[in-house]
């Protein structure tokens, strides 16, 4: 028992001694800020995670609540003079508060109209970034400042990626025992069949309103250290498109799967990266790897049926017949 | 024994539709209660409107002497009543055992703020909850299936599950929407002995069924449906000597 929980943390001690160990030995500033990136879109997949994979709701326009929390903790921290950590969690609860606003709106909404709304919101929070000109300084964007604790500003970026991989662990965890608590199984239970659901004593529209409401946390507090990051944000930054490339890399890595959301997010982030010659094809590709990825793997690299579920039991198939010779069982 | 549930005039019409006129009938606390009827009676629509699913136009529903009438189906849920479906639904995408997990809902007391920090006290009520479900998947005889996806199982294995999931919820009347539907004489068998079991374990049952044979036997009372009004109620030999059931049935005799 003990030596079988050994083998299953060797390498995840692995891996994170790995991750925690980055800046070590990655010193080229342009990889840690792509790593950073990594790192922050991860957090906002695995809310998209949450809320599409999960809870089976259709989101798309969940880079609007990456702006509100943006927009939020920026003009905190950097207008009202409010301290960075009360500005920054101010920046997830203000996007929590209006996830919920929206899930209120549509807890009784159906999977398609759903989807029309949250196109919608998203593009009323865009409008209102862009011309609320006194508050947001409209389509020029607003410059901020780098996260400071207690008078110590990260100004380099290794202090940024420990920043962001201690934020993203701790969202990582959260989210993981949240999908595996009554309420993960209360949003799954949603997905699958919201009428059984609603017999077994789960109150369908209120589990809604909850996904809505901690998803957008995340999404929110990720948009905040963003912002904060690259010392800018810009309504531009939150259009739909944004929206549905957040959106690829969930689907990419795999729905219902936490680990795929944070591969899903590392293609989608440093594949346009690498080929920078290429900048502009970038939305063609992603137009035809979502038409792909639709047609012949929907439930992406991680899902159930996913490409590692295929490719395992092929595997297993190949291996089962070698062994036996053509076995029936295969 | 007191009554569990109370039905009182219950009519449904839809949209000029009589589908029900006027049934009323009691259920007592620790029966097994059939419903039968020749196909378009009533009884599926009956069940709806007794589980919260479909309000009735008029009459109402009393459930442990509540009325419950246009309360919405969580709360017909949180009140005591599980049901299965006549075309099973299981959660498909999710194993065996977080179906059952799922139906266990209520009775797992933890908040937000317990499951962020993985409290101790989250984690023993998890623990007690995957206990208390490995219990009831032992008892149905598919505790092997635990881990299984919902989605990958038979027919007769997912009614099962639904049965599991209907009483991990501690259910004081679980309603069976045609449970023999698609199984052989042997399963049916089974399932019957299940059913009987079930009702030892406390829960009172109503059951809809088109096999006569299977309810005449299982069943302490019966009440036949014909056109949307209650034929017939009573103990199975009076119904089954009962001339208007037959003719419901077979058609009138000539003579």
């Amino acid at each position: 028992m003990n030596q079988n929980k050994m083998k299953k943390l060797l390498p995840l001690a692995v891996l994170g001694i790995a991750v925690a160990t980055m800046p070590l030995y990655i010193t080229n500033s342009y990889a840690l800020k792509i790593i950073c990136n990594v790192m922050l879109y991860s957090i906002i997949t695995l809310s998209i995670n949450l809320i599409v994979g999960f809870c089976g709701q259709l989101d798309f326009g969940r880079a609007a609540f990456a702006g509100l929390g943006a927009y939020f903790s920026a003009i905190m921290f950097t207008k009202v003079g409010v301290p960075f950590i009360a500005a920054f969690i101010g920046g997830g609860v203000f996007a929590a508060l209006c996830g919920a606003m929206l899930g209120m709106l549509c807890r009784y909404t159906s999977f398609d109209y759903l989807t029309l709304i949250t196109i919608g919101f998203g593009e009323i929070v865009r409008r209102i970034f862009l011309n609320w000109q006194s508050v947001t300084n409209g389509s020029f964007g607003m410059s901020t400042q780098r996260p400071s604790f207690f008078g110590v500003t990260l100004k380099s970026h290794q202090s940024m990626f420990y920043f962001s991989l201690v934020l993203l662990v701790i969202s990582y965890i959260v989210i993981r025992r949240i999908t595996r608590s009554k309420m993960g199984r209360a949003f799954q239970a949603i997905r699958d069949d919201p009428i059984a659901a609603a017999y077994t004593g789960i109150h369908v529209p209120n589990y809604k309103v909850i996904c809505f409401t901690v998803g957008s946390f995340f999404t929110g507090i990720a948009g905040a250290a963003m912002a904060h990051y690259t010392m800018f944000t810009a309504p531009t930054n939150y259009t739909t498109d944004e929206s549905l490339i957040m959106l690829q890399m969930a689907i990419l890595g795999g729905l219902g799967s936490l680990p795929g959301s944070i591969i899903g997010t590392i293609i989608l982030v440093v594949g346009p990266e690498i080929s920078r010659s290429f900048y502009q094809y970038r939305l063609l590709f992603m137009g035809v790897l979502m038409v792909a990825l639709m047609l012949f793997a929907p439930n992406g690299l991680f899902g159930r049926h996913g490409i590692k579920d295929q490719l395992v039991a092929y595997y297993r198939r190949i291996r089962g017949k070698t062994a036996k010779g053509g076995g029936n069982n295969g | 024994m007191a009554d569990i549930l109370r039905i009182d005039g219950i009519s449904k019409d839809f949209y000029g539709l009589k589908a029900l006129t006027d049934v009323s009938l009691e259920v007592k606390d620790d029966e097994i209660f059939g419903i039968i009827g020749p196909n378009g009676a009533g009884k599926t629509t009956l069940f709806n409107v007794i589980s919260g699913f479909d309000s009735p136009t008029a009459g109402k529903v009393h459930f442990h002497n509540k009325e419950m009438t246009g309360k919405g189906i969580t709360d017909y849920s949180i009140a005591g009543m599980a049901r299965t479906f006549q075309n099973i639904r299981v959660f498909g995408e999710m194993t065996v055992l977080e179906n059952l997990m799922v139906g266990m809902h209520n009775s797992i007391k933890t908040g937000l703020l317990g499951i962020a920090l993985g409290t101790r006290k989250e984690k023993q009520a998890e623990k007690d909850a995957v206990a208390g479900c490995m219990e009831i998947l032992e008892y149905l005889k598919i505790g092997y299936l635990a881990n299984e996806y919902a989605a990958n199982l038979s027919y007769g294995y997912q009614r099962k599950v639904e049965i599991g999931r209907a009483l991990a919820s501690f259910p004081q009347l679980i309603l069976l929407d045609e449970p023999s539907a698609g199984m052989n004489e042997q399963e049916t068998m089974e399932l019957m002995e299940l059913i009987r079991g079930i009702r030892d374990r406390g829960p009172a049952i109503i059951v809809i069924e088109h096999n006569i044979k299977f309810i005449m036997n299982l069943c302490h009372r019966i009440a036949v449906l014909n056109f949307g009004a209650l034929l017939s109620m009573g103990l199975p030999a009076e119904i089954r000597n009962n001339p208007q059931v037959i003719e419901a049935y077979l058609g009138k005799e000539e003579d």
